[in-house]
């Protein structure tokens, strides 16, 4: 097997808000599916046989079951709720499971990203870490519960440096943080330019979380617990060491060094690169062929622009809301995957549900209610008369008689009063809205979870 | 030296129709990989380019080696546009400009130089829409000769028909021109008028011009030879530079040299790489020229402008000309029948430093090993600073010393000189730190440098400029911080002179009796000793001063005994 598949479900949504307070990031519903069945999803038909899904503990369950009509064989990996187990961490856990390099997945991705063009990049220049890059999408101008346009804040920018190598692909050199950055100014070191003369500074994508890593690297960070987070620690470093010389004085100084020492002292003398492990074949191979380049003796870092299909990260209430409205889009790449409107719902006569609408299981809508441009969960019960358009309701909502709703976003099991008029709302977990009340922009939500979109 | 089409101005134009204001000229910039041997340290530029428009968004010259290059954020605001980064472009010295440029120098009289020009216009883009485009040729031949390695350069490339159609066997002097020269395989021009002696060898790239006389056996590479020379016997010539009339002669050896018009080199003489001779120097008989020596021949009633125009200002040798003095040709390293100079290098000031820098490079390839490279990079970890700032605080020191040398000599008052010290601190952006530490520095220099041959009579000296500069100095040193910043730099200066160590005492003394430092400023100081790397150890700094503190504590004793 040449890549074990790895999907990163333990992430609590914390740059979520309100939407992942009751909800694990996992399993929040986009198009009436849960977020990690979109990777599953992919990896089936990528041709993967199994997969390993770490997961929260409390989530557990929850993910199996609605994973247990995929082909694939999953693996769950259980991590505490709690505790602050990061990516690396996580992969850690799961190392005995590992005999080959990672194909690393965030379980917020939806994308139809042929996966074999990352594997491409990956095999052809034995990179050390394979990264996709997808072009940001601007933040939605009208967020559900978001009062004024300021409060959208500027998302922080990421400079990523690459350069085309063999006139298709990426290389990485460098990722920066604009706040990382002092004084308004871009540092580039003269004698990376000497290396690489063409540097292109992009500022329009992000990384989507999607990542083919060396095996050798699991060695690394097994020893070296100092980096816990996967994308803003163990990756940077990786790109950054990139263009440092291997430090072969390592070993000479471990002997030197009186045994008293410890085996702590030996983690902490040596580089990341005395890692690698060298392929003696493909060293051979390398030297029989007409190739200057020297066999690859270095981390390298490439990455993979993919702007041609369907990318998306769900990682703010913006990207949630506008992942939802492509779902319910006749071009989708999953309208034929994902059922419109389900057979176990409950149609009463003269109802209108837009072929841009979804509903979900089990749900009864009543008389003269009209859908449009919205994704309705399962079990949810509509009374008569209502108007939704362009919104997110969820699972288990009650919507009273005659509400008239639009842009907003109902979590799962609110409760709408008779003849409500909401207007791009953020209607949070359980909340019960007064009969005939009149909100626009408002957000409700438990006090204790004020937080800020 | 150039072959490029110039259809460059039809893109400027149809910029100009759009917009008749905002795009102010292009630049014509040559691609050539950092590796290229056109490249010299001294021109390298970095240059932010917008893919879609060709617009430039930085230009960053480097004037000396600098481990980082700053971009400025606001280049990359517009998420929508493709910005590069590119370093593997020379400037071809070749604009086009709009007619607001001429206007833009009048206005802003700061305008030096066209790279002054480049770096306002970018800066003030937003407010004043000026944009500045890059036309990048990629093929065809474009350098600049700006030094002796890129005259190298340049050179090799003619000879090798890079620049086709300028190549030698076209020239203009001569009538028929095209017959004049014949070609040879491996780029080897021999003008039809002259004379190769027996087993004579002339070899790669090289040229030999018109009525030029080889003797036997002499082995020529890489070189071009001019006009109407003499070169006897035996001699070997290996990529030098040899203008009309000179006459070499026998069993001399000429390695990656220059020799300018009408020189003489007797026989015997072996000249190392990275000489040059100028105009009608005699050198020789058996003698070893030292790699890298200039000599010259300048009456002292030759100033700036006779002289060698091709040499003088272009090749950084002006300035020294006018140092020169009536004195007896330099025999010892020329040889008893030489005439000339040896023009020795000033290590101490800044453009000696450069001219050195032109001579080392000249001769030399320079080589990108992936092996510097990477070490580079590693070190560049831990290298935390700021090369500009660096720069601009040398040449902040610069001027100022300057300023208060120049106060001396012709006895400005200390309000016009703190008014011009106050103008580069704005100009350099300096703290008042900054400022204090320097004039302390540059005073005691002065005084160094005057009493450069006589350390006896060197605080004398110092006191007469201490004293001169009194006002100034209260000036600067008003409140205590400024004090102490100045009373600390005095002694990091003490600690590498021996001689401001040895009236250390008498110089506190002095500020002390002028008021310039307080007595609690010094008694701070003295309890306090930073941790300052020198010849000396701070601890022996205090020791000298001792006797000075003890007074200074009694004196305050009886004071406050007095209150």
């Amino acid at each position: 097997m040449e890549l074990q598949a790895i999907i990163m479900a333990g992430g609590k949504g914390s740059h979520m808000g309100d939407l992942t307070d009751n909800t694990p990031k996992a399993l929040l519903p986009v198009g009436n599916k849960p977020l990690i069945w979109f990777p599953v999803n992919m990896l089936e038909k990528a041709g993967f046989q199994d997969v390993i899904i770490v997961t929260l503990n409390s989530a557990k369950a929850e993910v199996e079951h609605c994973l247990k009509n995929c082909k694939i064989a999953v693996k769950l990996y259980g991590i505490p709720d709690d505790s602050e187990t990061d990516t690396v961490d996580s992969l850690c856990l799961i190392k005995d499971d590992i005999k080959s390099d990672m194909l690393i997945l965030s379980c917020d991705v939806i994308t139809d990203l042929p996966l074999h063009k990352l594997a491409d990049v990956h095999r052809l220049h034995d990179s050390t870490v394979s990264m996709l890059f997808c072009p940001s999408q601007p933040l939605l101008e009208n967020l559900p519960g978001v009062k004024s346009k300021k409060k959208a804040q500027q998302k922080q920018r990421e400079f990523i440096g690459m350069t085309q190598v063999r006139n298709f692909h990426q290389r990485v050199l460098f990722l920066l943080n604009e706040a990382d950055l002092d004084d308004e100014l871009l540092p580039v070191r003269q004698a990376l330019m000497e290396i690489y003369p063409r540097i292109q500074v992009r500022s329009d994508l992000h990384d989507a979380h999607t990542y083919i890593l060396k095996h050798w690297v699991l060695d690394y960070i097994k020893q070296n617990r100092t980096r816990s987070s996967f994308r803003s620690e163990l990756l940077p470093y990786l790109v950054k060491k990139q263009f440092s010389k291997p430090r072969n004085n390592t070993a000479a100084s471990i002997s030197q060094l009186p045994d008293n020492s410890g085996d702590s002292k030996e983690e902490f003398v040596k580089d990341v690169t005395s890692y690698m492990n060298f392929d003696d074949d493909k060293i051979q191979i390398n030297d029989l062929t007409l190739c200057t380049q020297k066999s690859q003796d270095n981390i390298s870092c490439h990455g993979l622009i993919y702007d041609e299909g369907v990318c998306f990260s769900i990682n703010s209430l913006s990207s949630y809301i506008e992942a939802n409205r492509y779902m319910c889009r006749p071009d989708s790449i999953f309208y034929d995957v994902l059922p419109r409107v389900h057979q176990s719902c409950q149609l009463a006569e003269k109802v209108q549900v837009g072929t841009d609408s979804m509903v979900g299981e089990r749900t009864q809508i009543n008389e003269k209610c009209s859908i449009k441009r919205s994704v309705i969960g399962k079990d949810c019960e509509i009374g008569t008369l209502v108007r939704i358009s362009n919104c997110v309701v969820m699972d288990r909502v009650k919507i009273s008689d005659g509400v008239n709703i639009q842009g907003c976003v109902i979590c799962e099991g609110a409760i709408i009063g008779e003849k409500s008029e909401l207007k791009d709302c953020f209607i949070g977990y359980q909340k019960i809205v007064e009969p005939a009340s009149k909100l626009s922009k408002e957000s409700l939500v438990e006090s204790s979870a004020m937080m800020e979109i | 030296m150039s072959n490029l089409h110039f259809k460059l101005y039809a893109p400027y134009r149809n910029r100009r129709e759009k917009d008749k204001n905002a795009p102010l000229m292009t630049l014509v910039l040559r691609s050539s990989s950092p590796a290229h041997r056109s490249r010299t340290p001294e021109d390298n530029i970095a240059v932010a380019l917008d893919l879609s428009s060709n617009r430039v968004l930085h230009y960053h010259r480097f004037n000396k080696a600098s481990s980082k290059v700053n971009f400025p954020l606001n280049i990359l605001q517009d998420p929508k546009s493709r910005v590069e980064l590119r370093y593997d472009l020379t400037d071809t010295g070749i604009w086009v400009c709009s007619p607001q440029v001429p206007q833009l120098f009048t206005d802003n009289f700061d305008y030096q130089t066209q790279y002054d020009l480049i770096k306002g216009v970018l800066i003030n883009e937003e407010f004043l829409g000026n944009q500045i485009h890059a036309h990048v040729a990629n093929s065809r031949y474009c350098s600049r000769v700006y030094n002796f390695h890129s005259y190298d350069v340049v050179s090799h490339d003619i000879l090798s028909r890079w620049t086709h159609p300028f190549v030698p066997e076209i020239t203009i002097d001569e009538p028929s021109f095209l017959e004049n020269y014949s070609l040879l395989r491996h780029n080897l021009y021999l003008h039809n008028t002259c004379t190769l002696g027996k087993n004579s060898q002339v070899l790669d790239c090289s040229l030999i011009g018109r009525g030029t006389k080889i003797g036997n056996r002499c082995k020529i590479t890489n070189s071009v030879i001019g006009n109407g020379c003499t070169i006897e016997d035996d001699c070997v010539i290996d990529g030098s530079y040899i203008w009309d009339g000179v006459k070499i002669g026998c069993q001399s050896t000429i390695t990656k040299s220059f020799i300018c018009d009408s020189v003489q080199v007797y026989s015997g003489v072996m000249v190392n790489q990275g000489c040059v001779l100028c105009d009608s120097v005699h050198v020789g008989p058996k003698i070893d020229l030292e790699s890298g020596t200039v000599v010259h021949l300048s009456s002292t009633t030759d100033d700036f402008d006779d002289g060698e125009p091709e040499l003088s200002t272009d090749f950084y040798l002006g300035p020294y000309l006018h140092v020169l003095q009536i004195k007896p040709y330099d025999i010892a390293q020329l040889g008893d029948q030489g005439k000339g100079y040896v023009w020795e290098k000033d290590n101490g000031s800044e453009t000696g430093s450069d001219a050195s820098l032109v001579l080392q490079m000249w001769g030399i390839m320079f080589i990108y090993g992936s092996e510097s490279e990477t070490s580079s990079m590693d070190s560049a970890d831990e290298d935390e600073q700021d090369p500009i700032m660096d720069d601009d605080l040398t040449t902040f020191q610069r001027e100022v010393k300057e300023s208060l040398c120049g106060g001396i000599e012709e006895n400005i008052q200390s309000d016009n000189l703190v008014l011009e010290i106050n103008s580069s601190k704005y100009a350099y952006n300096m703290s008042v730190k900054d400022v204090v530490q320097t004039v302390t520095k540059s005073l005691l220099e002065i005084a160094t440098e005057k009493t450069a041959n006589d350390p006896t009579q060197y605080f004398t000296n110092l006191k007469m400029i201490l004293t001169h500069y009194v006002p100034l100095l209260l000036n600067y040193n008003k409140n205590g911080s400024s004090q102490l910043d100045c009373i600390y730099s005095l002694e990091g200066f003490a600690l590498n002179s021996e001689a401001t160590m040895n009236c250390l005492v008498k110089v506190l003394m002095f500020l002390y009796e002028n008021d310039v430092l307080s007595e609690e400023v010094i008694l701070h100081w003295n309890s306090n000793p930073r941790d300052n790397s020198g010849t000396f150890s701070p601890a022996n700094v205090r020791e000298k001063v001792k006797k000075f503190i003890e007074w200074l504590e009694e004196a305050e004793e009886e004071d406050s005994e007095e209150d």
